[in-house]
């Protein structure tokens, strides 16, 4: 009994850290609108809001959407042009799912997919338990251009990567940005340093291909130095 | 004057498959990689449709066992892993598993669940076995099948093999025969064996006979070289011509010069 108990009390922290990072993460990508108690929910009452009676974490709660700001939408807008005379902003509502299967194939991937696609989200964030087979890792490429579904592992979640010392500050720049980025130094696209996309922190962040980060290291000499890496 | 010079002309060869100049050529060239990118991702996609197809089989009503596949299903089957990499293979198997079904296409039964523990377990036979792997099936008998499937499948990319017609892969389906037995299976490996020394050694023998410069020989199947015998007539031509005298010109003829013989040297 006392042996449950402390399993259960374990798996309900391992959640309520990855609960935390998932809410870090949407509060670091640009502006995303969450609270910051939501962000900072202690684990008390992340023990009174999503555990059953009996100390499980029910984990079909553990959803939760968040909609972008009015300078982030205004942000990601594509100029207009004369052929798309109002343009649609690239980002929109995210939608974060704890998932509780242990294993995943197609079909679950599908079923997430059509939540979001039905639901009009732009983002859908699945959080699962086991590892996606490859199939199912493979069909998440053809649902890409309607909507954008990105996984991550419970355990990868646990700590959030960014806060660690040795992880330099990324900073996504806007469409303007870049372009004056590009202009001020001559440059092409390809011209820029790398980051793929499967790096953990382009991961983090939610990169696409095509845009650029900003990362701001500290220096012994300068202070700090920033360079800029376009994701690949 | 000079503005109709195109400028200084190059004294060096031009290559011979000499990059497309024009605007036109290098559109068509880059129109004919994307088509083959293009065509590589088709396959690619129809393979993940193959293996997601797959994953829920066998679609025949009545089936019960991977004993007595339907036939329709067996022909489906064997027509979509035709373009199956190894790996595409085990893709499948996983999808499978995932949707609660053995690892064999054909087989309809819910995999094994040998239930809580660790990461390895006994199996049947009394070896250490790890537990992933005899999850995967539901008996001994469709992880042989599978397997059999598998072995076929080659490693070489999809779009080069997808014009090639023969590619035929075989099921392990053997309703109706019994089970051969180790000896049995003992006994026709021994028997082709043999028979495939025999055969050996007339070749290597013919091949012998023929680099000595021997007459090519007949080889029996008991190895004895039999020579066959070659009758050989020799046709001469013993008649000799005299070529006629025509008695115009004399023997020294060729020493005259205008009808005179000098006579100086020829002492």
């Amino acid at each position: 009994m006392d042996e449950g108990n402390d399993a259960r009390s374990k798996e309900v922290v391992r959640l309520w850290r990855a609960w935390r990072t998932a809410h870090e993460m949407i509060a670091d990508r640009q502006e995303y609108e969450l609270a910051e108690d939501e962000i900072k929910i202690s684990l008390d009452r992340f023990r009174s809001d999503y555990c059953n009676p009996d100390g499980s974490v029910n984990r079909g709660k553990l959803q939760f959407s968040a909609r972008p700001s009015d300078s982030m939408l205004r942000k990601n807008t594509p100029p207009k042009t004369d052929s798309d005379p109002d343009p649609t902003p690239d980002c929109g509502p995210v939608w974060v799912e704890f998932l509780s299967d242990t294993s995943f194939g197609v079909g679950q991937i599908r079923n997430f997919a059509k939540y979001i696609i039905t639901n009009q989200y732009k983002t859908g964030i699945m959080i699962t338990h086991g590892a996606l087979s490859p199939a199912a890792r493979k069909s998440l490429a053809s649902v890409e251009n309607l909507a954008k579904i990105e996984c991550f592992l419970e355990e990868d979640l646990l700590v959030n990567i960014t806060h660690h010392e040795l992880v330099p500050r990324h900073v996504l720049l806007s469409r303007e940005e870049k372009t004056a980025l590009l202009k001020r130094y001559r440059l092409k696209e390809t011209q820029l340093p790398r980051i793929l996309q499967k790096d953990p922190v382009a991961r983090y962040l939610g990169l696409k291909r095509g845009q650029v980060v900003k990362i701001i290291r500290t220096s012994e000499t300068a202070g700090r130095y920033a360079s800029y890496r376009l994701c690949v | 004057m000079a503005a109709s010079n195109p400028g200084p002309k190059s004294i060096l060869k031009k290559p011979a498959g000499s990059r497309p100049t024009t605007e036109q050529d290098r559109r068509a060239v880059a129109i004919q990689h994307a088509q083959i990118l293009e065509h590589r991702k088709e396959l690619e996609a129809q393979i993940l449709d193959d293996v997601i197809l797959l994953s829920e089989y066998p679609m025949a009503p009545g089936a019960t066992s991977s004993d007595d596949p339907a036939p329709s299903d067996v022909v489906d089957f064997k027509t979509h892993v035709r373009l199956f990499q190894p790996s595409d293979y085990d893709d499948l198997i996983e999808e499978r598993n995932v949707n609660g079904l053995c690892g064999y296409v054909l087989c309809p039964k819910a995999r094994r669940k040998t239930g809580p523990g660790g990461e390895w377990t006994l199996a049947a036979s009394g070896q250490i076995v790890k537990r992933k792997e005899l999850e995967k099936w539901c008996s001994q008998k469709c992880a042989r099948r599978a397997l059999y499937v598998k072995v076929q499948l080659n490693e070489t990319a999809a779009w080069e093999r997808a014009g090639i017609p023969d590619i035929e892969i075989e099921v392990m389906d053997l309703p109706t025969v019994e089970p051969e037995t180790e000896e049995d299976r003992a006994a026709k490996k021994l028997g082709e064996l043999t028979l495939e020394d025999q055969r050996q050694a007339a070749r290597d023998s013919a091949a012998l006979a023929l680099e000595r410069g021997e007459l090519p020989t007949t080889a029996t199947p008991t190895g004895v070289a039999r020579k066959t015998p070659v009758k050989v007539t020799l046709k001469e031509n013993t008649e000799i011509k005299e070529t006629p005298s025509t008695g115009v010109f004399e023997d020294d003829d060729h020493l005259m010069v205008d009808g005179y013989k000098s006579t100086r040297g020829v002492e």
